[in-house]
């Protein structure tokens, strides 16, 4: 069942440049040069309930202007957006009491208090029932083991600990929908594994949907069912996360026992050089889909010895830097 | 559901917590606060008697005056007027992001994220102050009390605009921290009486900008002299704070945060 109906979403930025100086900043303040971005253009997409989904893009692509339209934040320049039968940036109110948002770099902590309390004045905004409360704060303190953390100051936590009591808050009201910008950033690998362990049980157990933008790649290959990649405002992939590990293409390492004869190698079609690792050892990228590997191994293996041969799929970061640059 | 009152009262307590979680910082705060709101009625004293004074005001009766401005201005700030402050540092990072996602009117959020616990003193001093005065002032009769009580409520209106004024100003041409300053010539004007100022400055300060409502006419009507005054400023108030919701909640629609 669609949760999120997003069609010919748009949002312009008006910017100001100036050139560099202070003779520039000067002159910027009489006569400015306008320039229009348009963060958002005609994006369409639909999310069904209980998937989680990869928001993905490089810096100033427009992944968090839609999420911040998704979640009521901003008002879009047209277009329209359905999330559970509400239009965000209309119905906030009561949209926005469904949904839970964490910034991965905007905290709704209290610094100088205990998480506890501001997840008690959580309550109070969000009207959240005693009995309610009650359990859903004794089971996230035990999923995200919390409970020698929140009596804490803030100010005393690591980023991680916070980050763990940040998710408490955005959950706390149980919400269909769980925007999460950026979640991991700035975390090691242990809080990384806590979060993401989080995310996917209760996406299991509890059917919430999730969106994530994130740039780390490790998130969206661990969690994410699909992946939208967003660029200059626009939605250039949107698919299983599955079909960004390039179907057709791998990574075939080769170690002789002898010298590489690189010419040789070259003229092999539909096989490209990546790198040459030693006299000995080459990196190959394969276009399988018109070379086979056993063929592959063959032409290689014809009057030379193998020592080592190794192949993997390409990571996802190369798909995704191909989708970046087009 | 937590009523709005409630909430209030809530995240008032919570901030006072928070504030509270540097001791030394906290007291030293509020003492210098209250000491600072003093100087206005010492000032005055010094004024009252070492030169002809205000023309048709006793010491005691300029004193609440003075105590009913501390009230209606200490309880502004302490309630409301911090949108202005926190208006600035909100926008600059983005923040106000994090009041958009709670499922109540953002302004009333806003309101609430921005108690100001130590002008809780500033408040507390009005009050006392204005006792204090009252105590040495004869025949005060309740209903010149109920009309300056009312009359200072529509102070605490005359504020609330300036506040939802400000910090759509804020929300349009993001990081103006002169807007404080501007705030609080505004407020002086209202801590004298209206009669030692020229008759235009009077009626622009009564019907225009009626800052005159927030300690010189309530103190009038306490001291059981009602005028059409009370009217007129009141009447611009009303205007004053639709006009500047209707500002505030149209700015706000252009937000447009901060940050990719």
């Amino acid at each position: 069942m669609k949760i999120i109906e997003v069609r010919e979403l748009r949002k312009i930025f008006k910017s100001y440049e100036r050139g560099e100086g202070f003779i520039e900043a000067t002159r910027s303040l009489f006569r400015r040069k306008k320039r229009i971005l348009k963060a958002v253009n005609n994006v369409d997409f639909s999310i069904n309930e209980g998937e989680i989904v990869g928001f993905l893009g490089p810096n100033g692509a427009g992944k968090s202007t839609t999420i911040k339209i998704m979640s009521g934040v901003m008002y879009p320049d047209s277009g329209s957006v359905n999330i559970m039968g509400y239009v965000p940036w209309i119905d906030r109110k009561k949209y926005v009491a469904n949904i839970g948002v964490v910034f991965g770099q905007k905290s709704q902590l209290f610094w100088d208090l205990p998480p506890v309390d501001s997840f008690y004045l959580h309550k109070s905004i969000f009207s959240v029932e005693d009995d309610i409360f009650k359990e859903e704060l004794e089971k996230l303190t035990k999923l995200l083991s919390i409970n020698d953390i929140m009596k804490k100051p803030t100010r005393q936590l690591s980023l991680g600990e916070r980050m763990r009591c940040e998710f408490v808050m955005a959950m706390l009201h149980k919400p269909r929908i769980v925007f999460l910008d950026e979640p991991t950033i700035g975390l090691d690998i242990f809080a990384k594994e806590i979060i993401r362990k989080f995310i996917k049980r209760t996406n299991k157990k509890e059917g919430t949907t999730f969106i994530i933008t994130s740039h780390d790649l490790e998130d969206i290959e661990h969690l994410c069912d699909r992946v939208i990649v967003i660029n200059e405002g626009r939605i250039v992939f949107n698919d299983k996360t599955t079909k960004l590990k390039s179907e057709n293409r791998k990574y075939v390492t080769i170690k002789f026992y002898n010298k590489v004869n690189l010419s040789k190698v070259k003229k092999i079609k539909n096989v490209k050089i990546i790198k040459k690792l030693s006299d000995y050892s080459l990196k190959l990228e394969v276009d399988t889909s018109k070379i086979s590997l056993n063929e592959i191994i063959s032409v290689f293996g014809n009057g030379k010895k193998i020592e080592d041969l190794d192949i993997s799929n390409p990571p996802i970061t190369e798909t995704i830097k191909k989708l970046y640059r087009a | 559901m937590t009523s709005s009152i409630g909430l209030w009262l809530k995240s008032a307590l919570t901030h006072i917590a928070s504030r509270m979680a540097y001791r030394g910082e906290y007291f030293i705060s509020l003492i210098s606060m209250f000491v600072l709101e003093l100087v206005g009625p010492i000032f005055t004293y010094i004024i009252y008697y070492n030169s002809p004074g205000f023309a048709g005001w006793t010491f005691y009766q300029v004193l609440l005056l003075q105590g009913i401005f501390l009230t209606v201005k200490g309880f502004s700030f302490m309630s409301f007027l911090g949108i202005i402050w926190n208006s600035n540092i909100t926008l600059q990072r983005g923040e106000f992001d994090l009041t958009l996602i709670k499922p109540r009117n953002p302004l009333f959020m806003f309101i609430c994220q921005s108690f100001d616990a130590e002008d809780t003193a500033k408040f507390v001093g009005g009050v006392l102050l204005s006792l204090f005065a009252i105590f040495h002032i004869p025949a005060i009769n309740w209903t010149g009390l109920l009309i300056g009580l009312v009359a200072m409520m529509l102070g605490v209106g005359f504020f609330f605009s300036m506040a939802l004024f400000f910090s759509s100003f804020i929300f349009r041409f993001i990081r103006s921290m002169r807007v404080y300053d501007v705030l609080e010539i505004i407020a002086m004007i209202g801590n004298y009486p209206k009669s030692i100022y020229p008759k235009l400055a009077g009626t622009l300060f009564t019907a225009m900008l009626p800052i005159f409502i927030v300690a010189a006419i309530p103190a009038k009507a306490i001291l059981g002299e009602v005028t059409i005054d009370i009217l007129i400023s009141g009447i611009s108030v009303i205007v004053l704070v639709a006009l500047a919701l209707y500002t505030w909640f149209s700015t706000i629609k252009k937000y447009s945060s901060a940050g990719g």
